[in-house]
């Protein structure tokens, strides 16, 4: 015994990874998954990956190492509590494949642990499980300990030294038990004790049991529970799961029963508070189910799962708003039809870049939005509902939910063009959000504008560049003004610049009719370099995109001809020393190339994007930084020629990037 | 003299002739071109040319006094500019004050340059007798001592955006007593009017399938259905200080999301103008369009109509060559969407839907 609590202290000691608080994203939606298979493929962690917080049985600490090192590696910030049953075990562990630590478990299990009738009968809640004794009546082993001893004991000694692990999942976190077996003999003195005597001996226990656990662990390791809520457990553990949300057993067995409780939970709960709400259904496009379940959990800062059955949960199902990042929550739930006090109603809640609305009545629900506007998720599965269309109101069936992003006409941190149309696409192609006009009054049309997002208005940094001239503003006041290329010209220019705090840096060229010139600023005007990226002679222009390409901390100056050279993509560093370049198109399209950089897939590598300037289709390529092919599509119809421009900019905020293709006029 | 000559020659003969024979070459070739410039001379002399002209004195049976041709042609035009496509109105005046009748006269009408074509000529109005047209030419007959008025439509074709005034001629062929007579007469000079074209259109979704439009389609009573409406303009000319304006009808607000690539835009509240100034429009540019969003809340008693989108909608310009004011008015848009090839003729409005 001694062993296992010097084990236990250098374990809280030495291991880090159960010593750091732990902070949960700020952005919504918050997925888990409750993944009890006991052994994983690489593609199932690889898929796992993508989640928020998974639940892993305990045996995959021995059989799939190597999958949740994979697992962290892919995914940093995941937390991933370890599932054990609180008071139960399998009866017969030695005839399971993948039971290791169950065998080890059940092995040390007292035959006075056991959970027993009055006639001296084992007790199960579970095919092919005996039950265990964790009231404060329960008989103790030779060694003066109970099962609620045990347990954390072997989570304190056997999982958290694995380093594998953020916390416990305890399944069945009762706060009653004799609803089990009216004739529980909880101190196995041969009789049933009184139902009330044994309900309140399980609490006391398992209480106890919960108390050691946290003393064992550190304050940052998290425990979980599961079952109907009892609230003296809360302040001892983060979260309970609400299982087949709204289960019949909590709070009355309605929705709004099960929200007031999932609600209530961070109030009770030890911080960080991680409640779940789970919903199983065995139709995996049960799209409406999904989609109430989620749009519930979003009403809180929760986490949603969604998976097959409480007999099978190991699925790693994805839908489209999964991939939806609403950003941080703006507000509390509301329900718009009036009543606040969590009756069934229409419910929403405001995140920064979208709202999750959830029907709770059992009736179809219409909605006017009056002075706003949304657009549904462009998806691939429930086209119906998320098909990518505006709305300024909305009809829900009953017990539906959905996700609507918030219009969004602005572009910040990259260079656009005023007044242009602009199309949203991914990396293949696909149009996530509708386009819209990129357009701000206070510039002027077709100006090239840059807005650095993150101060207040009065001091938003932006940049613009229009008639030969470019300018630098703090708000609306001018702090700097020059022509790049002198007084005389007044043509379009092309803008790129990056800031890193305080260090601004400019890149700038002509547009047609100037000379392939590029030249480099700071902040404060003074030219640094100044080169030309093709033969001075052309007069097509060049375009510019200014971005850390390789990730070494220094910004490279990426190139695109103006009209009338081949379409030669160059590289160079900020002094002009040219570092690569490759054709983004045939060698005799001559039409010139516009230039953009940004990590359009989240590999953390920056792509550079381009985009037929004049002549030629409207194809969109993108290349990796040493000039590989990676993708290509047509933005607009194949027969258009007129030429676009195209910016990257992570409109989502999900850290991947989307292509703006921007169109002077519809055609 | 001879002894002079010869003593001479013999003294050229032994100091050149006889060292180098180029020498006696070049004092024969000297000797022979003076003989030739003699007998040249002495033949002019002596020369009495026939006269070309015929001086001999002619009998003129109806003396016609070349100063003065009895035939008298003005011509004049309405306007002093004119629009590519549609003809020039030109009249003509024609005076024979002769005392013989003029047959076939021939008025051949052209351009002195290669910046216009003179594509046909036709006849309006009251038609004088013996009178016609062919391609870019006019044959009258016009009887002594008579006046005719005639009057042309002039189709002009232009080959050269490039020079917008067009400087043309009358080219007028008779014949009289055996006497061809030709006069050309310089026409006025005409600027064509500069080809302005303005657009104003309503769409829900672009003409390439992107919703710009929210709300229900048809529009339905206390539910907001937003439009965008472009104005377009686009010429091959300059032009100055563009104004495009419209009226919101009842019920039309403008929307917070506007698009604009060139011009001011201004809104009056008061007056529900809506106004776009553009200061100048160089040639051949695409920058000239204004888009802006309308949002459109129908009432019970706009059932089953189809509502405008706005009203009045009207432009002016100042044409820089041509100096000419010009203005008209747009294509009128309604809830129809005649434009829109996504949604046109889903304009009625409908009662709300109230369910259940």
């Amino acid at each position: 015994m001694k062993k296992i609590f010097i084990i236990i202290f250098l374990a809280i000691i030495l291991l880090p990874g159960t010593s750091q608080a732990l902070v949960l994203k700020p952005t919504y939606p918050r997925l888990a998954n409750y993944f009890l298979k006991w052994r994983l493929s690489d593609e199932e962690a690889t898929a796992l990956a993508k989640w928020d917080l998974i639940i892993l049985d305990m045996e995959n600490q021995e059989t799939s190492r190597a999958q949740i090192l994979r697992i962290r590696e892919l995914n940093p910030n995941i937390i991933i509590l370890v599932y054990i049953t609180s008071q139960e075990i399998i009866a017969e562990p030695e005839h399971y494949n993948d039971s290791y630590l169950r065998q080890e478990l059940f092995g040390n299990i007292s035959d006075v642990w056991w959970l027993r009738n009055a006639h001296g009968e084992h007790v199960s809640n579970w095919p092919e499980t005996r039950m265990l004794n964790l009231a404060d009546l329960a008989p103790l082993n030779s060694e003066g300990q109970s099962f609620a001893d045990y347990l954390p004991e072997f989570v304190a000694s056997r999982l958290v030294p694995s380093g594998l692990w953020d916390g416990v999942f305890y399944d069945n976190t009762w706060g009653e038990v004799a609803w089990i077996n009216e004739t529980l003999d909880i101190n196995l003195d041969g009789q049933a004790e009184n139902q009330i005597e044994v309900d309140r001996a399980w609490a006391a226990g398992f209480k106890k049991m919960l108390e050691k656990t946290r003393t064992l662990t550190s304050s940052s390791f998290m425990i979980v529970g599961n079952g109907r809520i009892y609230e003296p457990y809360q302040p001892l553990i983060n979260g309970m799961m609400l299982e087949n949300f709204p289960s019949a057993w909590e709070n009355g067995g309605t929705w709004s029963g099960s929200m007031a409780t999932y609600l209530k939970l961070p109030k009770l709960n030890s911080q960080p508070s991680l409640p779940i709400i789970n919903i199983y259904n065995n139709n995996q496009k049960n799209y409406r189910l999904m989609r109430f379940g989620l749009a519930s959990a979003l009403m809180g800062d929760g986490f949603f799962s969604y998976d097959f059955d409480v007999a099978s949960h190991g699925q790693t199902w994805w839908y489209d708003e999964y991939n939806v990042s609403l950003g941080a929550a703006q507000t509390s739930a509301v329900n718009l039809l009036g009543n606040n006090s969590w009756q069934a109603g229409l419910w929403r809640r405001d995140f920064k870049n979208g709202i999750a609305l959830v029907n709770s009545t059992n009736k179809s629900q219409s909605y006017v939005f009056p002075r706003e506007e949304f657009e549904t998720i462009n998806g691939q599965q429930d086209k119906l509902i998320n098909n990518g269309r505006r709305l300024n109101q909305i009809s829900l069936a009953a017990s539906d939910g959905v996700i609507l992003w918030k219009r969004n006409t602005e572009i910040n941190e990259q260079a656009f063009t005023n007044g242009y149309f602009f199309r949203v696409f991914d990396d293949r192609g696909n149009k996530p959000r509708s386009g819209f006009f990129s357009y701000l009054s206070s510039y002027p049309g077709e100006a090239e504008v840059l807005v650095f997002s993150g101060s207040d208005s009065l001091n938003q940094l932006s940049l613009s560049a229009s008639f030969g001239q470019f300018t630098i503003r703090r708000g609306l006041k001018v702090t700097n003004s020059w022509y790049p290329f002198g007084k005389n010209y007044r043509g379009t220019l092309s803008l790129s610049a990056q800031i890193n705090g305080d260090d601004l840096k400019i890149a700038l060229g002509a547009g047609p009719g100037g000379g392939p010139q590029v030249q480099y600023f700071n902040g404060q005007g003074k030219l640094l370099s100044s080169f030309f990226a093709y033969d001075k002679n052309l007069r097509g222009g060049v375009n510019v995109a200014l971005a850390d390409l390789d990730g070494d901390g220094q910004l490279e100056l990426i190139t695109g001809p103006g009209k009338g050279s081949e379409p030669l993509i160059k590289v160079f560093s900020t002094d002009g020393r040219l570092l690569n370049n490759f054709l983004a198109y045939d060698a005799k399209f001559k039409g010139g190339v516009n230039v953009a950089a940004g990590d359009i897939n989240g590999d953390g590598y920056l792509e550079i994007v381009t985009a037929p300037a004049s002549g030629g289709g409207p194809q969109i390529r993108i290349f990796n930084d040493s000039g590989r092919h990676l993708g290509s599509f047509f933005a607009y119809d194949q027969s258009f020629h007129g030429g676009i421009k195209v910016v990257v900019s992570d409109l989502n905020d999900d850290d991947r990037a989307e292509i703006l293709v921007g169109l002077k006029n519809f055609y | 003299m001879l002894k002079i000559i010869r003593y001479y020659f013999r003294g050229r003969l032994e100091r050149y002739y006889l060292k180098n024979k180029w020498h006696l070459l070049l004092d024969l070739s000297l000797i022979i071109i003076v003989i030739s410039l003699l007998i040249i001379l002495v033949g002019l002399y002596n020369y009495y040319p026939k006269p070309i002209i015929n001086t001999e004195p002619v009998i003129i049976k109806n003396p016609l006094d070349l100063n003065n041709p009895p035939l008298n042609v003005d011509f004049s035009v309405v306007s002093p500019s004119f629009k590519i496509g549609l003809p020039i109105i030109l009249h003509l005046k024609i005076t024979n004050q002769g005392q013989r009748e003029i047959k076939k006269a021939m008025i051949k009408i052209e351009s002195v340059d290669n910046n216009f074509l003179i594509k046909s000529l036709k006849l309006i109005g009251k038609i004088p007798p013996l009178t016609s047209t062919s391609g870019n030419v006019l044959e009258l007959t016009i009887p002594e001592k008579t006046d005719q008025e005639i009057e042309l439509e002039v189709l002009v074709s232009r080959l050269s955006e490039k020079n917008r005034i067009l400087k043309w001629q009358a080219e007028l062929n008779y014949e009289l007593n055996d006497n061809l007579l030709n006069k050309k007469i310089n026409l006025p000079e005409l600027a064509t009017l500069a080809d302005l074209r303005v657009k104003q259109l309503a769409y829900y979704t672009s003409p390439q399938g992107d919703q710009l439009g929210v709300g229900p389609l048809p529009p339905m009573v206390g539910l907001t259905t937003s439009y965008w409406i472009f104005w377009e303009t686009q010429s091959i000319d300059e032009w100055r200080d563009l104004v495009v304006s419209a009226r919101l009808p009842r019920g039309v607000e403008l929307g917070e999301r506007r698009s604009m690539l060139a011009g001011d835009f201004n809104y009056s509240s008061s007056t529900r103008l809506i106004t776009w100034k553009v200061k100048a429009l160089t040639a051949n540019s695409d920058s000239y369009r204004l888009g802006f969003e309308l949002k459109l809340t129908p009432v019970a008693s706009q059932i089953d109509q189809v509502l405008a989108l706005t009203e009045n909608a009207k432009y002016y310009a100042y044409d820089v060559l041509g100096k000419n004011e010009v203005e008209g008015q747009l294509a009128p848009v309604d809830t129809n969407l005649a434009g829109d090839r996504f949604n046109s003729g889903q304009g009625k409005i409908m009662a709300e839907i109230i369910e259940d």
